[in-house]
């Protein structure tokens, strides 16, 4: 699909910032984030390719001002959501 | 969207009516499978090759960039054969495709603006290219 993921050629967002040395999770829901969806890509009820696919239909705003593991986060609601893995009531509650 | 399982190559998915993982099992299966397959045919581009990046559009997931499209270029690398992501989103099936790296002169993709010492680089599936 034509999303907000293809930047490539796009200008307007400046310099790539790039910090020397960073630490992998910036706050421990992050480590978790990626945690749920290793587990999740090993029940084999998806792949890597669909994974993907459902954080570029992310809405373009969203995407944009989402951070890296905000963007898996919303990715792994939207995908048990639609595969009625988990509902709406659960994912409120916690 | 198609609804297909989908296998992690020479490892056993866990399912989800496993409800636990011990430590030893979380290490093999948390590793980053392998999605090179077995080739079902030839190659269909040589290294050296020209070929064209087809203008395609397709609603669903596509690995092949906008700014490539309709673009020439050469086939830099022969990388093997793997899963093609399009079909795996598109109809639910696992079907290996050729992938190659092809590279495009700077002034293709972005005009006579460009440097022309700059080349870039693209890693794609044969079922993006036509021979040009």
């Amino acid at each position: 699909m034509n999303g907000i993921h293809d930047l490539g050629g796009m200008d307007g967002f400046g310099k790539v910032d790039a910090p020397p040395s960073e630490p992998p999770f910036h706050d421990a829901w992050e480590g978790r984030v990626l945690a749920m969806n290793r587990i999740m890509g090993a029940t084999g009820e998806w792949n890597i390719d669909v994974g993907r696919y459902w954080i570029e239909t992310l809405p373009p705003a969203v995407y944009l001002s989402s951070s890296y593991y905000r963007k898996w986060m919303l990715r792994l609601e939207r995908l048990c959501l639609a595969r009625g893995l988990v509902t709406e009531t659960e994912l409120g509650s916690g | 969207m198609p609804r297909a399982r989908f296998g992690h190559g020479d490892r056993t998915r866990i399912g989800l009516k496993k409800r636990r993982v011990t430590p030893a099992e979380a290490d093999r299966l948390l590793v980053r499978q392998s999605y090179s397959r077995p080739a079902t045919a030839a190659a269909r581009f040589q290294v050296g090759d020209r070929v064209r990046a087809k203008n395609i559009h397709p609603v669903s997931h596509t690995r092949l960039p906008r700014f490539a499209r309709g673009r020439t270029g050469t086939i830099e690398r022969i990388q093997g054969c793997h899963v093609f992501p399009d079909a795996t989103v598109a109809e639910g099936v696992e079907r290996p495709e050729w992938l190659y790296t092809v590279t495009f002169e700077a002034t293709e993709l972005w005009g006579p603006d460009a440097d022309p010492t700059v080349h870039t680089s693209i890693e794609a599936f044969e079922p993006y290219l036509e021979a040009a």
